[in-house]
């Protein structure tokens, strides 16, 4: 009997990482830019994809729709007559560079120009996962409280663009938009931090903005 | 949240480790978790202890050393920006204590990593 130690320094994350610069460069060849869309459930991921698709008719869209059951989103987004893989991730938290691998392989992404990847609702997981995209967009909206930046801060730290949405709604259940702003801008103070609602257009403007920059 | 699919793949990375190497059993797993990491501690212990079953780990001892929080902030700031150590929100760690602005660059805290392993053959 002989009693071994081995020194590994296995980093667990580190096959995500090395998928995600896969993932990355398949869709650079291809000429797709891709956006990873994270936010809590219910905080208008999808209506934010959807007003896009719709306003930005100059660019050719795809979707990755991750949810418990991705099938409710990829309906919604089939109606643009988009390219949509929907992912189930069954009990999983959050989309990983292994599943979107998969996505990629069913998108025609010579005929796209913007992927859009919506996550699963989450606001703690997702970061940790990067998918390969160009852009880590996260939405958070007014009735998620005033207080949701501060508790999940570090989601807001690795984004590229944070949208505070359905500001319209913010008297009505009493938060503070601004104050949602305030504490994202500390956090990250490089990134563009917008507010946005679906419903009355507010700031839909920057949104569809940032979308065509990306697209280049 | 994924506190399971961790363990996993710290079963599988170490078993895929040991491979060919005529390891009998596993005695002990050092972890490396960073205060910032998303993973739970103890709950990753819960996980460990259900995906080892029937492998080689089945005996295996998990130590967790956590790893505090180093940022460096472009006032000067270095060091570990939390108040007390032990009773931090993850957003004391990302506001400069010196300054109060954030944006702060994260040298540790991070790390989700199998330090070392000791088996016998």
């Amino acid at each position: 009997m002989r009693i071994h130690d081995v020194s590994m320094e296995h980093d667990l994350l580190k096959a995500n990482k090395e998928l995600a610069t896969r993932n990355r460069a398949k869709l650079d060849k291809a000429g797709v830019k891709a956006l990873d869309i994270m936010g809590a459930i219910g905080s208008g991921k999808t209506s934010m994809i959807e007003a896009a698709i719709n306003e930005l008719d100059g660019l050719r869209f795809g979707a990755v729709a991750g949810d418990i059951v991705a099938e409710i989103d990829a309906r919604r987004f089939r109606k643009f007559n988009i390219p949509v893989v929907p992912l189930n991730t069954g009990k999983e938290c959050h989309l990983d560079a292994h599943l979107v691998e998969h996505a990629l392989e069913d998108l025609e992404l010579d005929g796209i120009d913007v992927l859009f990847m919506e996550n699963v609702g989450n606001l703690v997981c997702p970061a940790d996962f990067d998918l390969g995209a160009h852009k880590r967009v996260v939405i958070v909206s007014v009735s998620e409280g005033d207080d949701i930046v501060e508790k999940h801060p570090f989601i807001f730290r690795i984004a590229d663009l944070i949208v505070v949405n359905k500001v319209d709604i913010a008297q009505y259940v009493g938060a503070d938009a601004d104050k949602m702003v305030r504490d994202a801008r500390k956090l990250n103070p490089r990134c563009a931090v917008i507010k946005t609602s679906v419903k009355t257009g507010l700031g839909m403007d920057e949104w569809f903005k940032f979308i065509q920059e990306t697209a280049g | 949240m994924h506190e399971f699919a961790i363990a996993s793949e710290i079963v599988n990375s170490i078993l895929s480790e040991l491979e060919g190497k005529g390891a009998k059993r596993v005695l002990d797993v050092v972890l490396e978790v960073g205060d910032l990491s998303s993973i739970n501690p103890e709950q990753l212990e819960f996980c460990f202890g259900v995906a080892r079953k029937g492998t080689i780990l089945g005996d295996a001892k998990l130590a967790i050393q956590k790893t505090p929080v180093f940022v460096r902030c472009r006032c000067g700031f270095e060091g570990n920006p939390g108040k007390d150590g032990e009773h931090n929100t993850p957003f004391d760690y990302m506001i400069c204590p010196r300054c109060g602005e954030g944006g702060m660059e994260i040298f540790k805290g991070r790390e989700l990593s199998i330090k070392s392993i000791r088996y016998e053959s």
